[in-house]
C-alpha cells in the first residue's frame, strides 16, 4: 500500500478523510463494497427458509469445516501480507500429517510406515511435526529474503520437492505406497473427541483452532513482528531505511506459517484419519482464496486476523449451503470461482478508490 | 555491450555443452548395440531371438493409493524377470506423460508400459500408439481403459485391465443381497424405502461413471426382483444423485459430514446405505458416521459398500465398520502385464498365448482382471 501523507490509516488500510461524497453514492458505494457479505446473508436466508432444519445443523458444521482449514489460512494470510504467496502450504500440511500420522499408529495396522516401532508420545510428535514446519518455512523464507526470488517460484520449487518426499515417506516399511491408517485411539481422541455445549459436540480440534487465531491476532496486532510484517508488506525500501529487519521478518514470517501449516497437518491427519499422497493436495488454493475474500489483499501490506476467518466461513458457507441446495457439482466449481473474482474485484477497487 | 558479449558467449557455450553431450550419446549408442548384440549371441544358443528389454512404466498419478499396490507389486515381477524399467509419474497431467514417453522413446526404450491419464477421449491413447507404431516398438496399457479402435489400430498394443463396469455391477449386486437380506434392519425410519447416498470418483472417468451407475441399477434389480421398490437418493431434490467425492477421503468425509447435518441419523429421512466408487470414499463416510456416533464398529452400523479392497478397507470390514468391498486384484494385474513384458523379451508378438492364458475380450487385445467380492 502506498503511504497516503498526514491521513490516519489502519491495518485493512481504510482512510478516515473527510467524505465529499453525496449521501445516495455514499449508500451505493457501502452495498458495492460489501456486496458480497449481502449476497451471503441472501444465501443463508434463502437457505434456511428452504430448509428449516438448516439453521440448527449447519453452524456446527460450518463450525468443525471453518477450524479445519483456518490455521493455513493464518499462515498464508501473513504470506499474503508480505506481497507473497505460499504454494507448498498444501504439501507442508501433507509431508507433516503424514510424519504425524506414521509415528502414531497402532501396532496391529495392517501396513505400517515403521513396522516394529511402538507409538511415541503425543506431545514428541506434536514438537517433531512442528519443527519440520518450521524448518521448511525458513527454508522458503531464506530463498524469498536473501536472493531477492518471488515466493510464487519458491514455494513452487519447495512444494515439487516436498511431494517427492511425501512419495519416498510413504514407501517406507510395509506401507508400499498406502495412505497411513489405524492410528492410536490417543492421537485421534486428542483431536476428535467432543465437548458437549448445549446441543453442540465440538471437538476438540475447534478449540485449537480458536486458540491459534487468539495467538495469530496478538502476533499480527501487539508485536514488533507484526507491525514490521505490515510495513515490509507495505514497502520493503521505506521499511528498511526505517530500520526493520527485512530479511528476518521475512523468514519469520515464512517460519510461522510453517508452524501454523503442521500444526493444521497434525490435526488433519487425525480429523479425516489416514493420510496418503494427495494430502493436503491444493490445500492451499483454498487458504489464499479465503484470505483473499477476507481482504488481505495481494497489493500488500493490508489484511486483518478477522477479515481471514470471516473469509474462510464465507468459503465454507458456500459449499455447505450449495450441498443443501442440492446444486449439481460442475455448478459449484463456478460458482466458488466467480465468487473468489468478485472478492478480487471488490478488493482491486477500494485499493484503486483510494489512490 | 559487455554485458550482452558476455551473455553471447555464455550461450554459445551452453550450447556447445549440450552438443557434446549429445554427440556423446549419439556415440554411445552403436556401443550398446555391440554390447546387445554380443549378449544376444550369447543367449542365442539357448532361446532363439531374445530381447534386451528396455520398459518405461508410465503411471497416471503416484499418489493414487490402489496403483501404489500395483507398482510395488510390477516392480517385482519385472525385475524378478531381468527386465530393465523406470517408472515415471504423469501427476495427472496427459501433456507430462507424452512428453515422458516421446524422452523415453528417445533413449531406447523398446517396450511402453502405459497408464494413460486422459480416458474420457481416445486421442491420447491414440497419440501413444502413434508414437510406438512409429518407432516400431510394442505398447503395453493397464488400468485405465483405452478404446477398442486405437488397439486395433496397431498390431503390437494391448491392453490390461478390469471390466469397467463389473465393479459396479458387483458392489450393486452384494449390496442388493445385503440389503434384502436385512430390509427391516436397514430401513431405519421404517417408511418401506431405502435411501441411499453414492460417493462417485472422478466425474467423466469411464469406472467411476460405472460404478456410479451400476451399483445402484444392479441393488435395485436384486430389490424388484425381491418384491422390494427400488432405491430412493436421500436428498430428493438432488438430480444428480451422487456427491462429488473425486476419490478423495477427505472430500468424502466432508460430503458426508454435511449430509449428515442435512439428513440426521436420528431425523425423520436418515441416510440408510451408503455407497462409494472406492474405498477411500468409503472410509471418509465410515469417519464422518464415526463422528455421528455410527459405524463405530459396534451398535448402530449402516452399510457402507467401497471398491479396491485396500488393507484399511478390509480391516473396516473386518471392524464391522464397512459392509463389502469389492477386490482389484493388484497382484493380477502386475503378474498379466509382466508376463506381456516376458513375451517381449522372449522375443514373440507382444499378445502371443494370451488367448490361452488369460481372460480376454473376443476380437480384441484387451485381457481383463477379474473382481472379487469381499465382505
Amino acid at each position: 500500500m502506498k503511504l497516503l501523507k498526514g491521513k490516519k490509516k489502519d491495518n485493512d488500510g481504510l482512510v478516515t478523510v473527510v467524505d465529499k461524497r453525496s449521501t445516495p453514492k455514499k449508500i451505493l458505494d457501502f452495498v458495492i463494497n460489501n456486496a458480497l457479505y449481502f449476497m451471503i446473508a441472501i444465501l443463508v436466508i434463502v437457505v434456511a427458509i428452504q430448509y428449516p432444519l438448516f439453521l440448527k445443523n449447519a453452524p456446527l458444521d460450518l463450525l468443525k469445516r471453518t477450524a479445519a482449514y483456518v490455521i493455513m489460512a493464518l499462515g498464508v494470510g501473513g504470506i499474503i501480507v508480505l506481497t507473497g504467496t505460499d504454494l507448498s502450504a498444501g504439501r507442508i500440511m501433507g509431508l507433516t500429517s503424514l510424519v504425524a500420522a506414521s509415528l502414531l499408529q497402532k501396532m496391529d495396522a495392517p501396513n505400517r510406515v515403521f513396522p516394529e516401532m511402538e507409538a511415541w508420545p503425543i506431545i514428541v510428535v506434536i514438537l517433531l511435526v512442528i519443527v519440520i514446519g518450521a524448518v521448511i518455512g525458513a527454508f522458503n523464507g531464506f530463498f524469498v529474503a536473501k536472493f531477492d526470488l518471488h515466493p510464487f517460484i519458491v514455494t513452487l520449487s519447495t512444494q515439487l520437492m516436498l511431494y517427492g518426499f511425501m512419495l519416498i515417506y510413504l514407501g517406507f516399511g510395509t506401507n508400499k505406497g498406502q495412505n497411513i491408517a489405524h492410528l492410536t485411539d490417543a492421537y485421534k481422541g486428542l483431536i476428535t473427541n467432543t465437548v458437549k455445549i448445549g446441543s453442540w459436540s465440538i471437538p476438540n480440534f475447534v478449540w485449537l483452532s480458536i486458540i491459534m487465531i487468539g495467538v495469530m491476532w496478538f502476533i499480527w496486532n501487539k508485536t514488533t513482528l507484526g507491525k514490521n510484517m505490515y510495513a515490509v508488506g507495505s514497502n520493503p525500501e521505506a521499511a528498511k531505511v526505517s530500520g526493520v529487519n527485512v530479511l528476518g521478518t521475512i523468514v519469520s514470517i515464512f517460519t510461522m506459517a510453517g508452524v501454523l501449516y503442521s500444526i493444521n497437518g497434525f490435526v488433519e491427519a487425525a480429523r479425516v484419519g489416514g493420510p496418503g499422497a494427495s494430502a493436503g493436495s491444493n490445500a492451499e488454493l483454498d487458504a489464499i482464496a479465503a484470505c483473499v475474500i477476507g481482504g488481505v489483499s495481494f497489493v500488500g501490506g493490508i489484511g486483518k486476523i478477522s477479515g481471514i476467518v470471516i473469509g474462510v466461513i464465507l468459503l465454507q458457507l458456500i459449499s455447505v449451503a450449495l450441498q443443501w441446495m442440492s446444486v449439481s457439482a460442475n455448478l459449484v466449481y463456478i460458482i466458488k470461482g466467480a465468487i473468489i473474482l468478485f472478492a478480487v474485484t471488490l478488493d482491486m477497487r477500494k485499493y484503486i478508490a483510494k489512490k | 555491450m559487455k554485458k550482452l558479449i558476455a551473455l553471447l558467449l555464455a550461450l554459445v557455450m551452453v550450447f556447445a555443452l549440450v552438443a557434446c553431450a549429445a554427440d556423446e550419446v549419439v556415440e554411445e549408442t552403436p556401443e550398446e548395440e555391440e554390447v546387445v548384440e554380443e549378449v544376444e549371441e550369447e543367449v542365442e544358443e539357448e532361446v532363439a531371438e531374445a530381447v534386451d528389454v528396455v520398459a518405461g512404466v508410465f503411471w497416471y498419478d503416484f499418489s493414487d493409493a490402489f496403483l501404489s499396490t500395483v507398482r510395488d507389486a510390477l516392480d517385482a515381477e519385472l525385475t524378478a524377470a531381468g527386465i530393465n524399467f523406470t517408472n515415471y509419474d504423469a501427476a495427472s497431467t496427459q501433456a507430462t506423460q507424452n512428453d515422458q514417453i516421446d524422452t523415453a522413446i528417445s533413449q531406447g526404450a523398446n517396450l511402453l508400459i502405459v497408464n494413460v491419464v486422459d480416458t474420457a477421449a481416445v486421442d491420447a491413447a491414440q497419440a501413444i500408439v502413434d508414437k510406438a507404431a512409429a518407432a516400431e516398438i510394442p505398447v503395453i496399457f493397464f488400468n485405465r481403459e483405452v478404446d477398442d479402435a486405437v488397439l486395433a489400430s496397431y498390431e503390437e498394443a494391448c491392453f490390461v485391465g478390469t471390466r469397467a463396469a463389473e465393479a459396479g455391477e458387483m458392489q450393486g449386486q452384494m449390496a442388493g443381497e445385503y440389503i434384502r437380506d436385512n430390509y427391516d434392519a436397514i430401513d431405519l425410519n421404517g417408511d418401506g424405502t431405502i435411501s441411499y447416498i453414492m460417493m462417485k470418483g472422478e466425474l467423466g472417468n469411464p469406472e467411476a461413471e460405472a460404478r456410479t451407475q451400476f451399483g445402484v441399477e444392479f441393488c435395485n434389480a436384486v430389490l424388484v426382483e425381491a418384491g422390494k421398490p427400488e432405491l430412493a437418493y436421500y436428498d430428493a431434490n438432488n438430480a444428480d444423485k451422487f456427491q462429488p467425492s473425486n476419490w478423495s477421503k477427505t472430500t468424502a468425509f466432508e460430503l458426508m459430514e454435511t449430509a449428515l447435518s442435512t439428513n440426521p441419523m436420528d431425523g425423520d429421512a436418515p441416510i440408510e446405505v451408503v455407497f462409494a466408487n472406492n474405498d477411500d470414499a468409503a472410509l471418509g463416510c465410515v469417519e464422518a458416521l464415526n463422528n455421528a456416533g455410527w459405524n463405530t464398529g459396534e451398535g448402530d452400523t449402516i452399510p457402507v459398500f467401497g471398491v479396491d479392497y485396500t488393507a484399511d478397507a478390509a480391516a473396516a470390514i473386518d471392524a464391522g465398520k464397512m459392509a463389502g468391498s469389492i477386490l482389484q486384484s493388484a497382484t493380477g494385474m502386475a503378474e498379466t502385464v509382466a508376463a506381456l513384458a516376458a513375451n517381449v523379451q522372449a522375443g514373440k508378438a507382444v499378445f502371443a498365448d494370451a488367448e490361452a492364458n488369460f481372460n480376454v475380450d473376443e476380437g480384441t487385445t484387451k485381457i481383463r482382471v477379474p473382481y472379487e467380492i469381499k465382505g
